[in-house]
């Protein structure tokens, strides 16, 4: 049985790449200001005013890959943070309050804070606690939830946010919007979403050259450095070895026997070996809804009009019944034999509906799901036993066909 | 008909809220809501009747294959009701956009209950910027016109006017109430307003109008320590009702079914859609909003020192963000002030005596220790309801 992890040559620069994102956040900032920003946030703005933005969420996701989480939401909690709260902002703010030991040092002091609720409000309490500790100011992006479709009114809405959003960042920092460099940088942006769409599209390939692993490792510059040259050029490398792979054949798991897709957040404190289960068992996740996330291009036209338009549509701003029709046509384009959701209690919005999601994606596609209840970083709330016999049975009903 | 009369009818009726409603509101449509900044006016303007869908301590065991167990009881119960049938009568339900969670249940019901109709309201999220105005005034309009389509109705000027008026009586009339603690013990108080989401506006108006008239004979006040409740939506009655056996004076609250409710009036001499925008704007807000400045806790220290009071009580349902987060400042600024504080973290069902014991030694701690004056930082009673 295949159960080595199949290394991806480009890792190298990846690590690379991340590492020296970091060192410049801590150590090269050459008096650019510091702005923590949300996963969701328009970074293009903050990176055409020459802002350097700094993602806490890719950086709990690092703590909870090393686990050093645990630890530092312990940290939030003695503080009176309730541990049934994000384990993300749990995170955060156990390194902010703490003071404790962190991976890679700790995210450095923010001079401004830019939180979008287009991923969930948790962002918006969060970054709340955030300001008032560090005392800087904070802009929420509010990004009204799509139930139907998108209104024209929201959408106004967004785009004469992101006009106060330029005067706020204006004001605090006293740097200009440079225009034609934020059409610059969202040409960037997009180059590296459509680069980032062209090598899950390869994964449609049988068999798939990565495994979701890969996905959420090399989705880290598609978060922290979408708009810049260096992620273009690492997602150009990744391209082109993942389109090797499918030349020759060459699958992310020896013998795929089963093609599954992936619904949620990674488990990051076992990333490796919980898709190594699978793994072994010739299951090979072949798609994802997460990662999916950065996959949507900034549409052309009036720049802002566009930002608007794109950082309102996340998939995670959208109705359940909208994730379920994307999950149906993941399944179909995917040759999808099942899929698995992450119930992650640190993510509401994405954790709440996922039975009823369920439920209608197997109704509609034929393929059966399976829920596992954990989550992204705190292992505390993860029974590896019990998980285990349920992946057990579901493996073995895909075996039975 | 007696005041006293007037009182146990609004009791009866928050004890089994939709018990023989189909027939109570014949003639009537009913439209449900969960939350407090759902429009009630245009509902009430389009000739509906809204009604509010509560919490209850029913087991919850269908719900459970709709909604994992980290999510809040307000989520988990009222799923459970509308999946018993037991909310058959309503014509739709209006999902005002607040938490992730009632974001959430906006899409779940639909795709559980094939047959219920339900529209949702937008509301913005943040609420001091000029173009959260104009948003929220053209949200209310789409979801008027959604209305007037789905139920075959118009939503005139003067009918919305009306029902701003009617609403505003209502929010006075609140308003007074809880500013006669010498007359309602806090639980009637709460059952009174809880019964306004009950039943139909113009009977509450007019069992409001009876029980605040002149000569009402003092039910006496409670003589224990002053308290403030903190929290959510407050469905179960419990620990008022734990309160009043200790003796406890709850003089205010920051709740959504209390003062959250009534806060702030809609004026009535704007453009009704406009008032209505920024009264959702200026209210005393949810911790799901966000203002630039910490306008809920500036509040909150407000209400503690014009009240006197001695001690709050964070009453905060289990799994809810929104109040988790919040109740870290607002608890670090109770404490500041140097007043006594008490976390009860709440679930589908609290657990009756544990509860009496801590709020038993919270209210002794604070009798010891009378007066508001200011103590050291460290010694309050601060603790997570295990």
């Amino acid at each position: 049985m295949g159960t080595r992890y199949r290394k991806l040559k480009t890792a190298a620069e990846l690590q690379r790449l991340m590492q020296a994102h970091y060192l410049e956040a801590q150590h090269l900032r050459l008096g650019r200001p510091v702005a923590w920003v949300t996963s969701g946030a328009p970074v293009e703005i903050l990176r055409a005013m020459g802002i350097l933005a700094v993602y806490p969420e890719n950086y709990g996701a690092l703590c909870g890959a090393r686990h050093q989480a645990v630890a530092l939401c312990r940290q939030a909690e003695a503080q009176g943070y309730s541990p049934d709260l994000c384990s993300y902002a749990r995170t955060n703010l156990g390194t902010m309050l703490g003071g404790g030991e962190a991976p890679l040092g700790v995210l450095p002091r923010p001079n401004l804070l830019i939180a979008c609720n287009n991923i969930c409000g948790t962002v918006t309490k969060w970054y709340e606690a955030v300001a008032e500790h560090y005392s800087v100011p904070l802009f929420v992006l509010d990004a009204p939830f799509v139930h139907e479709q998108v209104e024209p009114h929201a959408l106004d809405y967004v785009q004469q946010q992101l006009r106060e959003l330029i005067r706020f960042v204006e004001t605090t920092t006293r740097r200009r919007m440079r225009w034609e460099r934020l059409q610059e940088v969202v040409d960037l942006s997009n180059e590296t979403v459509n680069l980032w769409s062209e090598i899950r599209a390869l994964c449609r390939a049988r068999p798939s050259p990565l495994n979701v692993p890969d996905l959420f490792v090399n989705m880290a510059p598609i978060v922290v450095l979408r708009g810049t040259k260096r992620a273009v050029r690492f997602y150009r490398h990744l391209r082109d070895e993942v389109a090797q792979r499918v030349k020759d054949g060459v699958g992310a798991v020896s013998e795929e026997r089963h093609r599954l897709l992936w619904d949620n957040i990674a488990m990051w404190h076992r990333l490796y070996r919980f898709y190594n289960t699978f793994a072994q068992h010739g299951a090979c996740f072949v798609v994802d809804t997460y990662t999916g996330a950065w996959s949507q291009a900034v549409p052309g036209g009036d720049v802002l009009g566009g930002l608007a338009y794109a950082y309102a549509t996340v998939l995670l701003n959208q109705s359940l019944q909208r994730r379920a029709e994307d999950m149906i046509r993941l399944v179909s384009e995917y040759n999808v034999d099942g899929f698995v959701m992450h119930n992650n209690r640190s993510c509401k919005p994405y954790s709440l509906g996922q039975f009823a999601i369920k439920r209608r994606v197997t109704e509609q596609s034929g393929v059966p799901g399976l829920v596992i209840e954990a989550d992204m970083c705190d292992t505390r709330s993860f029974a590896p036993e019990a998980v285990n016999t349920r992946i057990q049975a579901f493996l073995e009903m895909l075996a039975a066909g | 008909m007696p005041k006293a009369k007037v009182l146990q009818n609004c009791i009866d009726l928050v004890r089994a809220p939709y018990r023989g409603l189909p027939e109570r509101y014949a003639g009537r449509r009913a439209v449900g809501y969960l939350c407090s900044y759902a429009p009630l006016e245009l509902l009430h303007a389009a000739g509906l009747t809204p009604v509010r869908v509560v919490q209850s301590s029913a087991p919850v065991t269908r719900a459970d294959a709709h909604l994992p167990s980290f999510c809040c009881a307000l989520a988990r119960a009222t799923t459970e009701r509308m999946l018993s049938g037991e909310l058959g009568f309503l014509h739709g339900v209006l999902f005002a956009h607040s938490c992730d969670t009632m974001q959430c249940l906006a899409d779940v019901w639909p795709m559980a209950n094939g047959q219920l109709r339900v529209h949702t309201f937008s509301a913005p999220t943040v609420l001091d910027t000029a173009a959260s105005r104009a948003y929220c005034i053209e949200e209310l309009r789409r979801l008027a016109r959604a209305i007037e389509s789905d139920y075959g109705v118009s939503i005139g000027t003067s009918a919305l006017q009306r029902s701003i008026q009617l609403y505003n009586v209502q929010r006075r009339l609140l308003a007074g109430l809880y500013s006669e603690p010498q007359q309602f013990s806090a639980y009637d108080r709460w059952a009174l307003a809880m019964a306004g989401t009950l039943m139909p506006l113009e009977e509450h108006v007019a069992a409001l109008e009876a029980l605040l008239g002149a000569g009402s004979a003092p039910a006496g006040r409670a003589k224990g320590p002053r308290l403030y409740l903190v929290g959510a939506v407050l469905d179960d009655p419990g620990v008022l009702q734990l309160i009043a056996e200790l003796d406890g004076d709850v003089v205010g609250d920051d709740l959504c079914t209390g003062s959250r409710y009534f806060d702030t009036l809609v004026d009535e001499d704007s453009e009704p859609y406009a008032a209505l925008a920024e009264r959702m704007l200026r209210r005393a807000a949810c911790p799901c909003k966000h203002s630039a400045q910490p306008e809920r806790r500036s509040r909150l220290l407000r209400a503690l020192q014009t009240h006197g009071v001695q001690g709050v009580i964070f009453v905060l349902p289990k799994f809810c963000e929104p109040h988790a987060f919040d109740y870290v400042p607002l608890s670090q600024a109770v404490e500041e002030l140097g007043l006594g504080q008490l976390l009860i973290e709440t679930d589908l069902t609290v657990p009756r005596e544990a509860l009496r014991t801590r709020l038993q030694a919270f209210i002794e701690m604070l009798q010891q220790q009378g007066g508001t004056a200011r103590r050291p930082v460290g010694a309050v009673a601060t603790e997570r309801a295990g």
